[in-house]
């Protein structure tokens, strides 16, 4: 049974994820790191602004992914990884998968992990939607970031 | 959102397991910014201008938000407490990766060769051969930048100091710790007498016997 730090505070939607997460999900070990796995998920069902809230109920890490599954359509694939990091099984990387969005549970400043996946991925960009930070219209923070470090802000105090 | 990756240098495309370098984006009054996006690593190491190009790149990191712990020529390490990782900023192999606080030791005391994960993923690896020189291997695009200007005796140097003043740092934690709890336990024992009832003392009765003739007492007696 999932532990949720306020249970109260958690959507309907968030809760239908979890428990399908819990029923449907597969357990793998990615390098010594326990990440559950949700496959053959529609359109929809699971959203990039899903993943702050997810984060914010369980406090780990989680990864969108889309492609086409092995029955041929399109679907999207979530996985749970630990408090601050989330394995991607190199599988999805050769189907040609692409890497929607993870969460953070802070800030959205993506880390050199982060740019050496989606450089893995062969992508341009992904997201990162914050557990904690929240914009001007309430909902959870996400940004946009690149293979590229931006260090256009680096400049003498 | 897959694009095809074209270098800013020769404007060719970057095909798959051609060494690239991810060339940051530089503030704008830089001179370089323009060389911004995924490049060959033969392009800019061949150009003329490369050395002009490490300056610039070394400048910039200078103003990191993260504290910078060593530089050795146009090779930069920065601390990233919250990731708990060292940032290695190689401009002289143009190569940037991070290294986990974990497994920094396991890296510099080694005298085997090794290859290890740098993430969970282990989608770069670095891998420690009998020269003593690091490489990034990429898996998925079967990538290989050999850091020839950074052996690890080198880094072993950078970081030898920062190293060491972090264990001096732990182990003043370490003392700290254990005085405090001294410190906890003698107070925990002190407390025990505290309910034990003083003896009386009649202060009035108890000053004016001391007071000797000609002295002057002070206060209300």
């Amino acid at each position: 049974m999932e532990s949720f730090n306020n249970k109260s505070l958690i959507s309907k939607r968030t809760e239908t994820i979890l428990k399908k997460l819990s029923e449907k999900g597969q357990l793998k070990n990615i390098n010594g790191v326990n990440v559950m796995i949700l496959t053959d998920l529609k359109k929809g069902e699971v959203k990039v602004k899903d993943l702050g809230r997810l984060q914010a109920a369980t406090s780990h890490e989680y990864t969108l992914l889309r492609g086409i599954g092995e029955n041929g359509k399109c679907e999207r694939v979530l996985i749970r990884g630990i408090q601050n990091q989330v394995g991607i099984p190199e599988e999805y990387i050769e189907m040609n998968y692409v890497w929607s969005a993870h969460s953070h549970p802070d800030d959205t400043s993506p880390s050199q992990l982060d740019r050496d996946a989606l450089s893995a991925f062969d992508q341009e960009c992904s997201v990162i939607v914050s557990a904690c930070q929240r914009s001007d219209n309430h909902k959870y923070k996400t940004r946009t970031f690149e293979q590229i470090e931006d260090l256009s802000n680096w400049l003498p105090s | 959102m897959k694009r095809e990756k074209i270098c800013p240098i020769c404007k060719n495309n970057l095909e798959k397991g051609e060494a690239g370098f991810p060339f940051p984006r530089l503030p704008e009054s830089y001179r370089y910014r323009k060389l911004a996006g995924i490049v060959h690593l033969t392009c800019l190491i061949e150009s003329p201008e490369v050395e002009a190009i490490r300056n610039e790149l070394t400048e910039v990191l200078k103003h990191s938000p993260y504290p910078l712990i060593c530089q050795d020529g146009k090779i930069l390490v920065l601390n990233h407490e919250r990731d708990k990782c060292f940032l290695i900023y190689d401009f002289e192999d143009f190569a940037i990766f991070q290294v986990p606080h974990n497994i920094i030791n396991e890296i510099l005391n080694t005298s085997v060769e090794k290859e290890l994960n740098l993430d969970i993923n282990g989608f770069v690896k670095l891998l420690i051969d009998s020269r003593l020189q690091l490489k990034i291997l990429k898996p998925f695009s079967n990538e290989e930048i050999p850091l020839s200007s950074l052996p690890l005796e080198r880094l072993k140097i950078m970081l030898g100091d920062f190293l060491a003043k972090q264990k001096a740092e732990h182990t003043v934690k370490i003392l700290i710790n254990q005085i405090e709890k001294i410190y906890l336990q003698s107070r925990q024992s002190a407390s025990r007498f505290e309910n034990i009832p003083l003896p009386r003392i009649n202060n009035k009765k108890f000053r004016n016997n001391n007071l000797r003739r000609g002295q002057v007492s002070y206060g209300t007696v």
